[in-house]
């Protein structure tokens, strides 16, 4: 972005001043309204709570919730369906940022209705989902480019996020890895500012307190620990497999796209819910109380077996079934409870095991939230903020990394990739970048590139030319790098220039690095015949010559049959 | 960006107008307004769902009270945890559910909310006390003890200053436990120098005190509360125990005659009366008695203790000392007491009262011989 002084409504800022101004004033209105979204939730929920509904009406609420909730999106507000998260990314990638300004009001009157009433969804990924959408309203409002508002869209999704999870850093590392799908340093800046501002406006009016309280921690941690991470790990990764593919089994067969009477599918699994409600109201909702209740060690180990088993059960049939709501809080439930089973069941069967339970339940969390979201990094630093202590670090990274892996080779699509294919969407993740790494200088030299020989600039050109011997000659000319064809060098100079240095045929020459991406190499060769690789630290030794045909053969490109010739000649 | 065109909000070009669009002013007070509006439903809807969030939590705290008293620890539990839930930033919440779970004896999970509490507030004397217990009921006596110690000097409201008291008395009851008498004599004198005025205090101070063998630490504090208040209560017998127990046998008769009269039917108050009575009037030693009556009671103890002697000895092999003090004491008595032979005889009763006191110690309970021949073996204080 250009830091120069640019005039115009507000002269004295700059470009990159008045942009960062942009998210500041989107994490405000996301703030604010997430707050409202908070309190409407609450306030719905303690309305039905209140009223003191026998058992038969506590099964058929959620279930009514839900599938009014699917209506009103189906027939009022279709931009507030369908999975926030997945929304935002195709706003990214397909729409230019745009987001219509009625999936704000439709996403927040649906997900209001649904898991106010008691759908087992979170309330984080429509946050998210109208945090973008306020966003691009106001870069609408405010004419940005089309680069611009793909840029904003994320700002106001992290805002989103930030808010509702009260947890800035976690907000922030989501977006980049699951939403913006890269590490884009232009966007950091915003996303960043915007998630504060958001999360500090949440702050002022709901409190500072987060949304479950982590018991102090600090343990060290010895090998059998290490062991123990490493089966929740794994067991993480199987679990979220076991979700994912439960959610995509029953979005196949009962979500929007199937052929039931509209809502229909979201009033059966809302009534299944209420069902299980009677007996384990835990399960309806975010759940943010249970989770707090088992950071606190209040259940027993085969109670939260139970809960979270019932929970998986729930939340994919609700999801599946296309009730309005995230999956962010399901997720963490499902991550708290697994790790509180073995938190509590481990000690018993090895005693060498004995940790404190809350360690493992938020292990449990990271690993469980890097199986089904595919965001390792987001999963490890969102343990480390939820319970504040760095003990947690290790514990986090070796969850989240057994539970992303273990996931990965049990199903190989990401539940975000699953909805976006149902959507009809095809959408970068992430994890998708990280495998297909771009080529770099270096692999097109690990070929063998192109010969070439350097002299000193006043070496006679006879002698260069000879010297050269059919391979490139390269010489610096007062710190620039110059070179070509030895061939291509001639004939002394009529004017009786002789010297390397001042050879007209020389070409002054851009250099790469080992390290810079082939493409870059390749937009210099539209302009020269060959890329010098030099060293950075002493630019005077060249580490090799990247050539175009080094660069198709990096690639795999086999020569042209007509250039096979003339090289053959 | 690399190099890109940098994302922008669409401003006049420097070489252009200096004035700005009309349509700006327009966007920019309709996002203004929108702000405002949205500023103004946050609070609103905050406002009622704090309000509503508090209520709901107090009255799950009022529940859990009431399911308190009435002894139905485990739904209070619940009901705390309601509140707590409720209310996450309420330490009180958080400790009225902590001590309902140190009732339910689930240590751990009350620990960890008695954490919460201390990490905001690590001077709560409540926090600190129910944590002491916790760590007591779990043998951890070390921690208990230091937090014992936080909750005697941390905070605690005006009404809920006795639990100050009640947790010095556990500490003192834990030290107790731990055989360290110096301790306990130290806490519990501080005690009673902290609280002049608390008679029920200064009664149990002293009570604890001549339980842990410190009588006349104990009498001290009993005489404090005989002179003290006009209705002393249990002080003056109290104070009659921790004298005979310190050997002030005089003393401790004056402190049960008073103990009789606020009380006739006092039968321990009249039971020691009657010991120490005997005892100060078997006593050889007592000050400005003549000679002919102290002749007269060191003979008067030596015949009482013959018997005793002879049936504690009686079967057992003695050795040279034992049959020489027997000798001693079956050798007949001058008809004139001399000086000579009150102090010989004198020194014969000392004799006498070590070996009972050594070697035929008495069965259940002292008896007024046995108070007086310690008393004569210089063995007054227990």
């Amino acid at each position: 972005m250009s830091e120069g002084p640019a005039p115009g409504v507000i002269p004295r800022l700059s470009e990159t001043q008045r942009f960062l101004l942009l998210a500041v004033l989107i994490g405000v209105a996301t703030g604010l309204l997430i707050v409202c979204f908070h309190a409407a939730i609450e306030l719905l929920a303690w309305f039905i709570d209140d009223a003191g509904a026998p058992a038969w009406l506590r099964v058929l609420v959620p279930g009514g919730g839900a599938a009014a909730a699917a209506l009103f999106v189906r027939y009022v507000a279709p931009a507030g369906g369908g999975s926030g998260i997945v929304q935002t990314k195709s706003a990214i990638y397909v729409s230019n940022g745009n987001i219509p300004f009625s999936a704000i009001p439709g996403k927040f009157a649906a997900c209001c209705l649904s898991i106010g009433s008691g759908t087992p969804l979170g309330p984080e990924d429509p946050s998210l989902l109208m945090g973008a959408g306020i966003a691009s309203s106001l870069g609408r409002a405010f004419e940005l480019t089309r680069r611009s508002m793909r840029l904003v869209a994320p700002t106001g999704a992290a805002a989103g996020i930030a808010a509702a999870f009260n947890t800035p850093i976690t907000a922030v590392l989501f977006v980049m890895e699951e939403v913006v799908a890269a590490w884009d340093a232009a966007v950091l800046g915003s996303i960043v500012l915007a998630a504060v501002a958001a999360v500090v406006v949440a702050r002022l009016f709901l409190g500072d307190a987060p949304l479950f309280s982590v018991p102090e921690l600090s343990a060290s941690i010895g090998l059998e620990q290490v062991v123990a991470f490493a089966i929740l790990g794994v067991a993480s990764g199987i679990f979220a497999a076991v979700y994912v593919k439960a959610i995509a089994a029953v979005r196949n067969r009962f979500g929007e796209h199937s052929r039931l009477i509209p809502g229909l599918a979201p009033l059966a699994a809302g009534a299944a819910a209420g069902v299980v409600g009677l007996w384990m109201p835990e399960v309806l909702g975010p759940g943010y109380r249970a989770m707090d209740a088992a950071l606190h060690s209040q259940y027993p180990w085969t109670t939260m077996a139970m809960l979270g088993g019932a929970k998986l059960i729930v939340a994919a049939l609700a999801f599946g079934a296309g009730s309005p709501g995230g999956l962010f809080a399901p997720t963490l439930f499902l991550g708290v409870m697994l790790g509180g089973v073995l938190g509590g069941l481990g000690p018993e069967v090895v005693p060498a095991l004995d940790w404190p339970a809350v360690g493992f339940v938020l292990a449990g969390v990271s690993g469980v939230f890097a199986g089904v979201f595919r965001a390792p990094m987001t999963a490890v630093f969102m343990v480390f903020e939820l319970s504040g202590s760095s003990a947690m670090i290790v514990p986090a990274m070796i969850t989240a990394t057994l539970g992303f892996l273990v996931a990965r080779r049990l199903h190989h699509r990401s539940l975000l990739d699953l909805v976006a294919d149902e959507e009809g969407a095809v959408l970068p993740s992430a994890r998708q970048q990280r495998e297909e790494e771009p080529l770099r200088v270096e692999q097109a030299l690990g070929r063998g590139g192109s010969a070439f020989v350097v002299l000193p600039p006043e070496t006679p050109l006879d002698a260069a030319r000879q010297a050269g011997d059919g391979r490139i000659v390269l010489t610096m000319v007062d710190g620039a790098w110059r070179g070509a064809e030895a061939h291509a060098l001639g004939e002394p100079r009529s004017d009786g220039a002789a010297m390397l240095g001042s050879a007209s045929a020389l070409d002054g020459l851009a250099i790469a690095h080992l390290d810079e991406p082939l493409d870059a190499v390749l937009r210099r060769l539209a302009r020269q015949p060959f890329v010098p690789i030099v060293s950075r630290l002493d630019p005077a030794r060249v580490e090799g010559v990247v050539s175009l045909r080094d660069v198709h053969a990096a690639y795999g490109i086999q020569p042209e049959p007509a250039e096979r010739h003339q090289r053959r000649e | 960006m690399n190099g890109e065109p940098p994302p922008a909000i669409s401003v006049p070009r420097a070489d252009g107008p200096l004035v700005p669009a009309p349509i700006w002013w327009g966007r920019i007070l309709l996002v203004a307004l929108g702000m405002v509006a949205l500023w103004l439903a946050a609070t609103s809807l905050a406002g009622e769902y704090h309000r509503r969030q508090q209520a709901r939590a107090l009255a799950a705290m009022e529940t859990g009270q009431a399911l308190v008293e009435s002894g139905r620890a485990e739904p209070a539990a619940a009901a705390f945890r309601t509140a707590v839930a409720l209310e996450p930033g309420q330490a009180s919440y958080r400790l009225a559910l902590a001590r309902a779970l140190v009732a339910l004896e689930r240590y751990d999970e009350a620990e960890r909310y008695l954490q919460d509490v201390l990490l905001v507030d690590a001077t709560s004397g409540d926090a600190n006390l129910a944590r002491a217990r916790i760590q007591r009921a779990r043998g951890r006596f070390g921690d208990a003890e230091a937090s014992y110690y936080r909750a005697i000097h941390g905070r605690w409201s005006s009404e809920d200053e006795p639990s100050r008291v009640r947790a010095r008395l556990e500490l003192i009851d834990l030290l107790g436990g731990t055989a360290d008498g110096e301790r306990v004599r130290a806490e519990l004198t501080q005690l009673a120098t902290a609280f002049p005025g608390d008679q029920p205090l200064l009664l149990r101070v002293g009570r604890q005190l001549l339980d842990s063998g410190f009588p006349e630490e104990a009498a001290r504090v009993f005489r404090t509360v005989s002179d003290r208040f006009t209705d002393p209560g249990a002080a003056p017998a109290g104070l009659a125990e921790a004298l005979l127990a310190a050997g002030d046998y005089e003393g401790a008769a004056a402190a049960a005659r008073r103990a009789l009269l606020a009380d006739p039917d006092d039968q321990a108050s009249a039971t020691r009366l009657a010991l120490a009575t005997t005892v100060d009037g078997l006593d050889p030693n007592k000050p400005r008695l003549p000679a002919s009556e102290r002749a007269a009671r060191v003979r008067r103890l030596l015949e009482l203790a013959r018997p005793r002697i002879e049936a504690c000895w009686t079967g057992r092999s003695l050795g040279a000392e034992q049959l020489g003090l027997r000798a001693r004491l079956d050798a007949p008595r001058p008809a004139s007491v001399t000086p000579r032979v009150l102090d010989e005889e004198a020194a014969l009763l000392e004799a006498v009262a070590r070996a009972v006191s050594t070697s035929c110690p008495s069965g259940s309970g002292e008896t007024a011989l046995d108070l007086a021949l310690r008393r004569v073996a210089g063995g007054a204080r227990r």
